[in-house]
């Protein structure tokens, strides 16, 4: 078994003629929390999805600690912990009967599961809406449900796609404390997608950068910085020199500029 | 806006239903992986359209067997009814089949359509209230178009070949007009009330759940009335003759409930006949009365599909009951699961709870109606026979809760083993509880009760056998493309066509009986077909979906 949690080589994922990623080659190590960024359509959320089965692999390999998520998928899907960009959840359920169901597929303990429950539930604050039926809440619930969900069997890779989007600013504190100690044994790592640069800038050790289905740039921020050549940059500045011609960037809003009201 | 322009509009918003309808992809589905050179907007218009076809064929099945019943019944059932009265409650039954095929179908389609983002996006649009009014009926009567107009046509071409009277044909437009009217306001009111009180509902206290179940149950009535007129039709036709020799005058107090007001008119029309005044008047004051309901029901549905959209289920929270999770064996939870959604949502709870009602009907005919022994074996074997064919038809749809959280489920350790054995293990409970429910009822009555019970249990293997095959192909079908079916309306045509092989494996034991009474015989076929099926099925399905 690889020590690496996550590994994605040469990946390539295709939607009929449009092409959503072009050879991907990644690893995420131990007790690394990475981040993917890029736009819209950059290739994220496919590339995430990829890991956990939900799109396939055009060509090239995606494995964790050394299993090949394809042919060994069970395994892939037992060491890893996924939050979805949208929260699919079963509507007719309340949040404890599908953490039940999960902790039961998962093949966990009640009493490990339940102490978890209570301390996941009273920190996203959750606690209230345990037992309503998750149609009758918002996103940021539903959000939180799906997060607790992916933490309960304390996987060794957690994959998180844009996972702070519909939660409130106290959730998302407390999210990246729980992200920043996960990872603190040095042993298990996260891999997260986000658009948010300031969150990517202050919790990610390494950082991948898609534009267009090709990975851009890579590396912890200095890394990146150097990348550039520019020693003081903001991980904005860095991705819009890596992902945007400059010029057209000033026409366009130049242009938006001259349509306002 | 003109209603040529409300038509474009619900046109592209009947095509947003169908495809979300047949999709889910907003419940979590994923894309279904098919031919790329069909539009998937068309596709699923297709898709809806052969499911309306497959309702179509329902109305067509019971037009014919109701101008079957007024040609040829009175000849060979007995009954004291006079023609007027015989012809009436025929025409009667077939309207209250009508009417309960719409509000089932009605049921299936009417709270994915109210809770169909659809109609948020036309809200947000500079549009009229009263054009999206007309917008909102105008696609939710699209999704009925074709069996309603279907049931338009043959009913008066059934009851013009039975009576030879154009009249009664004409008289019948305006009675099937007042059934389709009311079936499809009953189904939006109960669909209005369930996303208001029920739905948000998940049985924390007694009195949720009994809410819950009451309505769930009251949405099988439908289906237990078809499958009256189905079983029963003959011996109704002869305990109402009997009822009338005994109380004069009685059955005139019925003919004034619906529908029986308006089926009076089509019978007199194709048979001259007089009554009491008083009848008639009763019957007139009824059907004028009626009228006016229908007049206003008719108004109130081209407006209330949008009013009803707007309905939220809103539950107040509350402390936790307690922090402890439950947990199971993976196809217990998968079961679990499936149980908790079907009690929750009425496309499914009908599946789960129609076998089960309809084994309590037809035993609970066989207590009270068959005395005779050799009688009262056929009926409970007749139950018997429907329970299964029943779990067999509808366990396909059970597989469709998959498409709810279906991105969710791929992403978890679940294997395709555990849940085909999850959800064989739902069907054969339903099958198990109806066959119990019948032997319950059936004790007393028949003469060999040991035998019943072994009859019973040697169907279970063919039962389990049937429910694996089903999964098996779907869970196949599944891994190739997607979970292919939403709810029993829009997935008719898939459910029709994976429940065949099911149906088949199901009923050899019980067709070979039927030719060679032998438990023992039933009981080896039974177990030789759940072998093979078991061994195809289950080996090497360790894969995730």
């Amino acid at each position: 078994m690889s020590d690496l949690p996550l590994v994605f080589r040469s990946l390539r994922v295709t939607y009929g003629e449009l092409v959503a990623l072009e050879g991907l080659t990644i690893s995420v190590r131990p007790g690394e929390i990475y981040g993917l960024i890029g736009a819209n359509g950059a290739g994220k959320s496919s590339a995430i999805k990829t890991v956990v089965g939900l799109v396939p692999a055009a060509s090239g390999k995606v494995e964790i600690y050394g299993h090949d998520v394809l042919s060994d998928g069970i395994t892939a899907r037992q060491l890893t912990g996924y939050v979805p960009e949208t929260s699919f959840l079963y509507d007719a359920l309340t949040p404890r009967e599908f953490l039940e169901f999960v902790a039961s597929i998962r093949g966990l303990d009640s009493g490990t599961v339940s102490r978890r429950l209570s301390e996941f539930a009273v920190a996203l604050q959750i606690e209230r809406e345990l037992d309503q039926a998750i149609s009758t809440l918002s996103n940021g619930t539903r959000q939180k449900a799906m997060l607790i969900g992916a933490l309960l069997h304390q996987p060794p890779l957690l994959l998180l796609d844009e996972p702070f989007n519909s939660l409130d600013p106290r959730a998302v504190r407390i999210m990246k404390d729980v992200l920043a100690a996960y990872v603190a044994d040095g042993k298990r790592a996260v891999l997260f997608s986000t658009h948010t640069m300031e969150v990517a800038e202050r919790l990610c050790q390494r950082i991948g950068i898609l534009d267009r289905g090709q990975l851009r740039g890579e590396g912890t921020l200095d890394q990146l910085r150097r990348q550039v050549g520019q020693e003081q940059a903001t991980l904005e500045d860095i991705f819009l020199a890596l992902t945007t011609d400059r010029g057209e960037l000033s026409r366009l809003v130049s242009m938006l500029g001259q349509h306002g009201p | 806006m003109k209603w040529g322009e409300r038509w474009r509009v619900a046109r592209t918003l009947y095509r947003e239903l169908s495809f979300q309808s047949i999709y889910a992809l907003k419940s979590g589905n994923t894309f279904l992986r098919e031919r790329k050179d069909v539009d998937p907007g068309d596709r699923a218009e297709r898709r809806i359209l052969q499911s309306k076809i497959t309702v179509c064929v329902l109305f067509g099945l019971t037009a014919l067997a109701s101008a079957a019943l007024v040609s040829e019944g009175r000849y060979y059932i007995p009954t004291a009814l006079t023609p007027m009265y015989f012809d009436a409650t025929i025409f009667a039954l077939s309207l209250v089949v009508i009417f309960s095929l719409v509000w089932i179908t009605g049921l299936q389609v009417a709270l994915p359509f109210l809770s169909s983002q659809a109609l948020t996006a036309l809200r947000a649009l500079p549009i009229e209230e009263e054009d999206l009014e007309g917008i909102s009926a105008l696609a939710f009567l699209h999704l009925f178009d074709l069996p309603l107009t279907t049931a338009f046509v043959l009913f008066p071409v059934a009851i013009f070949l039975a009576t030879g009277s154009a009249l009664a044909a004409l008289a019948s437009l305006p009675a099937i007009a007042a059934t389709e009217v009311f079936a499809l306001s009953l189904s939006l009111v109960t669909a209005g009330f369930f996303a208001r009180t029920v739905s948000g509902s998940t049985g924390g206290s007694l009195r949720n759940l009994l809410a819950r179940w009451t309505f769930l149950i009251l949405w099988t009535v439908p289906s237990l009335a078809i499958t009256i007129f189905i079983v029963f039709s003959v011996q109704i036709l002869g305990t109402l003759g009997q009822w009338e020799l005994a109380q004069p005058g009685s059955l005139a107090l019925l003919f004034g409930v619906f529908p029986f007001p308006f089926a009076w008119v089509i019978a007199s029309a194709a048979i001259p006949t007089t009554a009491p005044p008083a009848y008639m008047a009763l019957w007139t004051v009824a059907l004028g009365a009626y009228s006016v309901l229908l007049i206003l029901a008719g108004e109130w549905l081209l407006t209330a599909p949008l009013r009803l959209g707007r309905t939220v289920a809103a539950v107040a929270p509350s402390p936790p009951r307690s922090w402890r999770l439950r947990t199971t064996s993976p196809t217990v939870a998968v079961l679990a699961k499936d149980l908790r959604i079907a009690s929750r949502t009425p496309a499914y709870a009908f599946l789960l709870l129609l076998p089960l009602l309809d084994a309590f009907v037809l035993g609970l005919f066989t207590y009270l109606g068959n005395p005779n022994p050799a009688m009262a074996d056929r009926y409970a074997s007749a139950a018997v026979t429907v329970a299964v064919l029943l779990s067999a038809f509808f366990g396909p749809v059970f597989f469709a809760t998959e498409v709810m959280g279906f991105s969710l489920t791929r992403t978890l350790p679940l294997t395709q083993r555990t849940l085909m054995m999850g959800k064989s293990a739902l069907i054969t409970i339903v099958y198990i509880i109806a066959f119990l429910l019948v032997a319950l009822l059936v004790a007393s009555r028949i003469h060999d009760f040991p035998i019943f019970l072994l009859f019973g249990s040697a169907e279970l293997p063919a039962i389990v056998a049937a429910a694996l095959l089903e999964m098996g192909i779907l869970v196949w079908r599944a891994e190739k493309t997607g979970v292919p079916l939403t709810s029993l309306y829009s997935g008719a045509w898939w459910v029709t066509m994976v429940s065949v092989p099911g149906l088949l494996v199901a009923g050899t034991p019980l067709i070979a009986f039927h030719f060679y009474p032998s438990v023992p015989l039933m009981a080896v076929l039974a177990i030789g077909l759940l072998v093979p099926v078991a061994v195809l099925t289950l080996r090497g399905a360790n894969r995730t979906l």
